[in-house]
């Protein structure tokens, strides 16, 4: 397919146009169609963290938690000594009337933080005990317990079942810390103000912000009363979470 | 690629088109349920520190 061109002079131009090998033609779409399926494929990876297995880990945390009975039994705080030994269930309100999570020894992702929820860190104290008892869990991908711990406010309440004894723990204050901050789980807290001695501290660590996971965020709390677990659910746990 | 698989799909337009919404909901299912817990594992190992 061409066109003809007579100039005045009748210099004739033929124009056609150019033709490039086929086959280059070809690898070059080829290509370039790879490209854009990776990038798509990227793009659905990004979704399947941030969403689809978000959501998937976070109601199955939830699920087990809810269903956890005493048929299946919390290890008693004394005898707690391996590795994801489950000892105890976790409610905090502000996150939500339907949330919580089991609590299980050691911060290991697998199967602590990401099958269970929450890990309790060995070095720490048990709950209710002189010191700080430290717990870590999640905040953006495997259900990301602790998601809302930035929306912690002054005088919340958590709750911590276990075998024998419900602890609840009234909110202090909250801190983003680098990584190497570690005292922040010490038994008199650094960067905690008013710490001291002889306390009965919880601390709730998660990464920050969601997904960079640059910095850690930690929240503290004070041992503000307990309760048998043969009374029952503490009554203005139950007010909040009905009668399950 | 795409025109050439396009080409070699049986059928006319509308039957091409089913075939191709049923392709990619295989391939999704395929991905989320396997291929992304697979690949969650490989690029993102169980570390003990960071949470």
């Amino acid at each position: 397919m061409s066109d003809i061109q007579e100039l005045p002079d009748g210099t004739r131009i033929i124009w056609a146009p150019i033709v490039k090998p086929k086959r280059f033609a070809f690898a070059t779409q080829v290509f370039g169609e790879i490209l854009l399926t990776a990038g798509v494929i990227l793009m659905l990876f990004v979704g399947y963290k941030t969403l689809f297995q978000d959501n998937l880990v976070g109601n199955q945390q939830s699920d087990f938690a809810k269903n956890f009975t005493e048929r299946d039994g919390f290890v008693p705080l004394a005898e707690v000594a391996n590795d994801a030994d489950i000892f105890g269930r976790m409610y905090v309100p502000r996150f939500g009337e339907s949330w919580t999570r089991l609590i299980a020894e050691g911060t290991r992702w697998h199967p602590v933080l990401n099958e269970i929820g929450i890990g309790h860190y060995v070095n720490t104290v048990m709950p209710g005990e002189v010191g700080n008892f430290a717990i870590a869990a999640h905040r953006g991908g495997f259900g990301g317990a602790f998601r809302d711990i930035d929306k912690l406010t002054r005088g919340d309440l958590v709750y911590i079942e276990t075998k024998e004894t419900w602890f609840i723990y009234k909110f202090l204050e909250t801190e983003v810390v680098l990584p190497t901050d570690v005292g922040v789980i010490a038994t008199v807290p650094e960067k905690l103000d008013g710490a001291t001695y002889g306390s009965r501290y919880l601390t709730m660590t998660s990464c920050t912000p969601i997904f960079i996971n640059t910095e850690r965020i930690v929240s503290w709390f004070e041992l503000e009363r307990t309760q048998s677990t043969a009374a029952g659910m503490p009554r203005d746990l139950k007010i909040v979470v009905g009668s399950r | 690629m795409y025109s050439w698989l396009w080409r070699k799909l049986p059928g006319n337009r509308i039957q091409k088109i089913l075939q191709v919404a049923l392709i990619t909901a295989v391939a999704l299912v395929a991905m989320y349920f396997f291929v992304f817990p697979w690949l969650d594992e490989v690029v993102f190992p169980e570390t003990n520190t960071e949470i």
